[in-house]
């Protein structure tokens, strides 16, 4: 089960979208899980992590929130360097919203290439008559730019889970492929893999004892 | 059945929990180990295991509950969440330690130790790491691979290289130390037992190396980033007023920053990069907490955590985060931080960034602008605030109509209020025109009015630097020295401010420049806090002289000079410690600037100053510009002691001391002020429009307003603009000497006198632009365009072209010869041009001058032709040649100017002496010499040249004198009768030396006349007095140079003639002093081979003695 890749991938995923188009309640509802959502150890969502193991390739994403605010968009290279994934979340009841996405994924694009898997985001799909952004123009244009377009509502926990997944998917598939040697981005997180080499060995042997 | 489990639980989706490694042993485990640790959940934050126990879990801690024989608490660490083919999600969870006791047996300690992870963080960690069980040998290695690195991290090398090639070579260094490390064998034998050792060394030999290196390395990228750094620290400088609230933060986070602040202080301590980061994790984290009334509250994103990070740093007393973000992101060499921590360094990079981008500022006068809604909203127009604030806002505009309207509002109200009925009437009338029914005239604003912050209209028009503004409320009687709450006066907000314009306007209306507020700060503090260099400039040169207190400290004892240096503001350093500012001054904490500073050049400014201020303590003033200014030492910079000289007379010194603040502004290229001190600003302003009649009452001694602004420019030409000072230097001089062609060519422009010449020496600006080390040919073209005279001669009777003849520049030399530059003029000595260019020996500008057709036959007073000035084969050859052309040419016109009587060459002679011989002293002066040699007996000849022998082999001295600084010197200052006295003492040799090499280094070109002159008596002498007088002609062949060259061999040439017994001796030592000659080194290579041998002072000198000596 554990194959070949048995070493973490870790990932860094940027979420990048208007203020209020919910990319905070996204990954808070994403990362938090129903475990504790009721009881924040801390308030914060700027930067969280997420451990998965899919299909027993263990990834390790550290999601980075940006600042949504207009006054901080200049910002926004510091943030997304290096990342692998790109979440853009816009609000399907506001038009401005998806704009904004659009000139996201052009920046993105430019600055770093194909290396980076895009995600647009439909969000608050609870608010579904309000909507005013078009479902299939949406995914046209997701189509066009070489992203792929989902729909959530981090209110109804709808989408989340699977957006992530998803995304993780992509992004080992994408590194399998450009390079078996392994990027940098594996040897990048060492902290993590000493502390995920301990827990590892339990975790088999645990399985291993039982069967 | 394990299995079963396993597979059930996954199909279940239910919750596996896994005890910390270490804190079991898996040959232990039953069945029911593994069933206690499965959770099935039941309701919400409640679980049973698959052994069907209960459990609980909130925040993280997992209870236990019935069926355990304990009810302790288990903490869960971290998740992984796993997703199977079958679309199947189950989540595994790290716990501290097994939840039933059953399968815990407690490893032996040996194993826990190896087992436990850890992470080395601090310097104590790295040492204990690398070097446990007394390890010298790899401390020893790796300490000294850090010491040899240590010279890289030298100041003097910032220069030529770049942050770049330092992370290079600390790269390389780390990697060296690395592998040293790895390949000792005790740590290689502790790694196979203690994986984490292995896990841990790069960080420990990181830490272990910046530890070491931390305070030569952190000052070096100081330095590196000094200019971001200072950029940065301006900035933030000038944001010291924004608070929270400006910046959109959540008030609920609000009570965060101070603990975030705490954090700080332990920030600027840390000395490695991985500290650091820990400490910026901290920072970030104690701002990220929730507060701890908060309930139903957002999280915090990044639009809170920028904002609160930014308020940080601009409020934080730390000079240098570009340095410190430098450090640790580019001396992290081990890369062992997490995803989290750059994230941590991202946001402080990204607040900086914000920072800088300056989109605060924005922010700002955005919030300032808000301001002028509050009048339009406001109902009643006549309400005090709405008034106040409509003066302000047109203040802030800069338009004065407005405020005069406003203002002028005052005078109508108080003749209304006049004519009311009686002071309390409340008529239809009276009300009408007065408003407000208890106090009509509180209604309007004056200039004496108010704001919240104790502002009145002067602070606001300081405020936004509104020049104008400020004259028209000083011609209504607005007050410069009023101040606001804080005891700011206007003066103190236009150099917070950085309005230079309005700095100015308010010096000269009078402000006092050594105004304190509430924190003791001047507004000299404040300009220099806030980085305004240009305000710095007009508080020193606009105030009045000696009024301005360049040392005094604030509150908490700091000088301007200490915030200088502690913000990174070099040319405000520069500036300061030039005017006078003390580089030792302590501030309360007993700190001096130097302390402060960390950035390596200012550091080096602050050592120069006060190796300055030791050395010039007994002159009370410190005169710091000399050492920095190019000037060249022809003549010394009025500057600062022609302020004492100034003679007492008021109204003269009141218009010297302007003449001086416009020479300083043009001193210091500052055309702004020079501008402003002329009355030039506007540029169709032409004197001449400017009538008696326009002379009326001012609004104040410098308003500009429109009906003051003629009179005042007329009064602004009283200063003569070709006023000079002690010297008799006008600001052409000045602006000459300083090279600066756009001052050159406003000055031009006013057509001021070109030909004025100094005082003293008599230069005009030409002679001074020919004269400067980096002649501008552009200065010189002006200057010549604009009809100055090319053949104006100086007290020496030196034109320009002399001079650009001794400096050697073709470009000016020829441009001089282009505009008919009289060629073969004669200088006090009767040096041509074509003498000068020999003397120094510059082929390029003999040939120019021979081009145009200078005569090289003629001679100076000494007799000599130029020819015989020059050591250089190449020139002799040139010259030769010249003159071979100019006897054909011109021999039956000219003959009489020829020596008649030619020594014989010498065949030994090298064929350069041979063509100097032919020309050598001229026939009375030989005569002389015969005279007194035949008149005397051999044997004292003989003694006289076993001396002269001696003395070229011990200390023959250079035979050309360069002495660029000489022509200045008065010749009265040579003690001639000291020589002469001197020279009958046993020690006059030396001596003699001693002052005739003072006198020569002085005098330089005069002295050789002199001496020359002196030649027969000193041959004389020579004779009667013997060896003594070795050290007078070794001084005389010494200090003329080229002349005395030619001298020395004209006495050898007679003695030759003279005395057969002698005749060898002496052809020795001509011919020893022509090698010397013709080898002459370069003149650089002197200073290299110092070597003291006689008292002589002048270093130069010195070493010649030295280099000639060790030639021998």
């Amino acid at each position: 089960m554990a194959g070949a890749q048995n070493r973490t991938s870790s990932f860094k995923i940027v979420l990048l979208g208007e203020g209020c188009v919910g990319k905070t309640s996204l990954v808070l509802r994403y990362v938090e899980d129903k475990f504790n959502d009721k009881h924040y150890s801390t308030l914060q969502a700027s930067f969280l992590t997420k451990k998965l193991n899919i299909n027993g390739s263990r990834v390790s994403l550290a999601i980075w929130d940006t600042a949504g605010q207009e006054r901080f968009h200049a910002l926004g290279p510091i943030y997304y360097r290096d990342s692998q994934g790109a979440i853009l979340v816009y609000d399907i009841t506001d038009e401005d919203s998806f704009e904004k996405v659009k000139m996201w994924v052009k920046e993105l694009r430019k600055m770093l290439g194909n290396a980076v898997q895009l995600c647009i985001v439909g969000n608050k799909i609870d608010k579904e008559k309000e909507r005013h952004v078009a479902a299939a123009a949406a995914e046209e244009y997701a189509k066009s730019v070489g992203a792929k377009h989902y729909h959530s509502s981090a209110k109804l926990n709808k989408g989340v889970e699977e957006l992530f997944v998803d995304l993780s998917k992509r992004m080992l598939q994408k590194k399998l492929s450009s390079d078996e040697s392994g990027s940098d981005r594996a040897v990048g997180g060492r902290g993590s893999v000493v502390i995920a080499d301990d827990s590892a060995a339990p975790a088999t042997q645990k399985k291993g004892g039982c069967c | 059945m394990c299995s079963s489990l396993f597979h059930a639980a996954v199909e279940n989706e239910w919750m596996i929990c896994v005890p910390k490694v270490g804190t079991f042993e898996d040959h232990t485990l039953t069945e029911l180990d593994c069933m206690s640790h499965v959770l099935i959940e039941v309701d919400t934050d409640q679980y049973r295991t698959a052994s069907d126990k209960h459990v609980s879990i909130k925040e993280k801690v997992i209870t236990l509950g019935e069926g355990f024989e304990n009810a302790t608490q288990v903490q869960m660490l971290f998740s992984e969440t796993f997703y199977t083919d079958s679309q199947k999600k189950y989540q595994v969870w790290c716990v501290d330690k097994p939840l039933s006791f059953e399968c815990s047996t407690p490893l032996s300690l040996q194993q826990l130790q190896s087992a436990t992870e850890f992470r080395v963080l601090t310097v104590e960690d790295s040492i204990d790491l690398l070097f446990t069980g007394q390890n010298c040998s790899l401390k020893k290695t790796i300490d000294k691979m850090i010491s040899t690195h240590k010279p890289a991290l030298s100041f003097s090398d910032k220069r030529t290289q770049s942050l770049r090639d330092q992370i290079d070579t600390m790269h390389s260094l780390f990697t060296k130390c690395l592998q040293a490390s790895s390949k000792d064998s005790q740590l290689k034998r502790r790694m196979s037992l203690n994986k984490h050792i292995a896990d841990n060394l790069r960080v420990s030999v990181e830490t272990y190396i910046n530890d070491k290196l931390f305070a030569d390395l952190f000052k070096y990228i100081c330095t590196a980033v000094a200019s971001e750094d200072a950029q940065l620290n301006k900035i933030n400088r000038n944001l010291s007023q924004i608070q929270l609230k400006d910046l959109g933060i959540v008030s609920e986070f609000r009570s965060n920053v101070p603990k975030a602040r705490r954090e700080l202080l332990e920030f600027v301590s840390q000395r490695t990069p991985i500290a650091k980061m820990i400490s910026v994790k901290k920072i970030i984290t104690a701002l990220m907490q929730s507060p701890r009334n908060a309930q139903e509250l957002e999280p915090l994103t990044a639009d809170d955590l920028i904002p609160m990070l930014v308020f940080l740093i601009v409020q934080s007393s730390i000079p240098n985060w570009s340095a410190n973000f430098e450090y640790m992101t580019q001396f992290h060499f081990s890369k062992s931080y997490t995803d989290e921590y750059s994230f941590y360094l991202s946001t402080l990079e990204a607040a900086i960034f914000y920072i800088k981008s300056g989109e605060l500022n924005k922010l700002l006068s955005a919030d300032s602008s808000k301001k002028p809604i509050i009048p339009s909203r406001a109902g009643s127009p006549y309400s005090k605030t709405s008034q106040m604030d409509i003066l302000f806002e047109h203040i802030r505009c800069g338009d004065v109509d407005q405020v005069r309207n406003v203002l002028e509002q005052v005078d109508e109200a108080e003749a209304e209020r006049v004519s009311k009925c009686h002071p309390l009437c409340s008529c239809d009338l009276c009300e009408k025109g007065g408003g407000d029914e208890d106090s009509p005239h509180r209604a309007h604003v004056t200039v004496f009015s108010r704001d919240d912050r104790g502002y009145t209209a002067m602070h606001q028009a300081a405020l936004y630097g509104q020049a104008e503004v400020i004259e028209f409320l000083k011609s209504c009687g607005g007050l410069v020295s009023a101040t606001d709450y804080h005891s700011s006066t206007p003066l103190h907000v236009s150099c917070q401010k950085g309005h230079q314009s309005a700095v100015m306007i308010l010096i000269d209306c009078g402000a006092d420049v050594n105004a304190a507020d509430n924190d003791g700060n001047r507004p000299l503090h404040l300009a220099t806090l806030n980085g305004h260099e240009d305000c710095v400039k007009a508080l020193i040169y606009q105030s009045l002289p000696n009024t301005l207190d360049i040392n005094v400290a604030n509150e908490r004892g700091d000088t301007a000079l200490h915030i200088a240096a502690k913000w990174s503001y070099e040319t405000i350093t520069d500036l300061l410690l030039e005017h006078g500012a003390w580089p030792e001054a302590r501030n309360r904490r007993n700190a001096t600037p130097m302390m402060l500073v960390s950035h390596g050049a200012i550091a080096q400014l602050l050592t120069n100053a006060i190796k300055m201020s030791q050395q010039r303590a007994n002159d009370g003033f410190i005169d710091v510009s000399q050492m920095h200014s190019a000037t060249p030492p022809v003549y010394e910079p009025p500057e600062t002691q022609s302020l004492s000289l100034k003679p007492a007379a008021a109204s003269q010194s009141k218009v010297s001391k302007k003449v001086q603040k416009f020479l300083r502004a043009v001193s210091d290229s500052d055309v702004n002020m020079m501008k402003h001190l002329m009355g030039w600003s506007e540029p169709e302003y032409d004197s001449s429009d400017v009538t008696d009649d326009d002379e009326k009452e001012l609004c104040h001694p410098l308003c500009q307003c429109k009906r003051c602004a003629p009179t005042q420019k007329k009064q602004a030409s009283i200063i003569d603009i070709n006023a000079g000072d002690e010297q008799g230097r006008t600001a052409l001089h000045i602006a000459v000497e300083r090279s600066n062609v756009e001052i050159i060519s406003l000055l031009l422009e006013k057509h001021l006198e070109v030909n004025c010449k100094t005082n003293l020496v008599q230069f005009t600006p030409l002679h001074i632009a020919c004269q400067q080390l980096t002649p501008h040919k552009e200065t010189v073209e002006m200057l010549i365009k604009h009809g100055a005279k090319v053949n104006c001669k100086d007290c020496n009777g030196r034109t320009p072209l002399h001079f650009s003849s001794q400096t050697g520049s073709v470009a000016i030399t020829q441009l001089l010869l282009e505009s008919d530059a009289n060629i073969d003029v004669m200088n006090i000595r009767g040096n041509t041009p074509l003498h000068e260019a020999c003397k120094v020996n510059n082929t390029e500008i003999v040939h120019l001058l021979l081009h145009y057709r200078a005569n090289p036959t003629l001679t100076n007073k000494n007799g000599l032709t130029a020819i015989q000035l020059t050591s250089n084969s190449k020139i002799i050859q040139v010259i030769t040649y010249a003159l071979d052309r100019w006897r054909e040419q011109q021999a039956p016109a000219k003959s009489c100017q020829l020596p008649t009587h030619i020594t014989p060459v010498k065949e030994q002679h090298t064929s350069a002496v041979a063509k100097s011989d032919a020309n050598t002293c001229n026939n009375t002066q030989r005569q002389h010499l015969f005279a007194a040699l035949e008149a005397n007996d051999q044997q004292k000849l003989k003694l006289l040249f076993s001396s002269i022998g001696s003395f070229n082999r011990s200390s023959l001295r250079r035979t050309i004198t360069r002495d660029r600084s000489s022509p200045l010197l008065n010749i009265d200052k040579i003690d001639k009768s000291k020589i002469s006295s001197s020279k009958h003492t046993a020690d006059a040799g030396e001596y003699m030396w001693k002052c005739v090499s003072d006198d020569i280094h002085s005098s330089g070109q005069s002295i050789a006349g002199d001496i020359h002159s002196s030649g027969q008596s000193i041959a004389g002498d020579i004779y009667s007095t013997g060896q003594s007088i070795a050290g007078d002609i070794h001084s005389t062949g010494q200090c003329v140079g080229g002349d005395i060259h030619s001298t020395g061999q004209c006495v050898v040439g007679d003695i030759h003639s003279t005395g057969q017994s002698i005749d060898e001796m002496a052809t020795n030592s001509t011919q020893s002093l022509l090698v010397e000659d013709t080898n002459e080194p370069p003149e650089c290579d002197f200073h290299l081979n110092l070597h003291n041998q006689t008292e002589c002072e002048n270093s130069e000198t010195e070493s010649v003695d030295g280099l000639m000596a060790s030639q021998y």
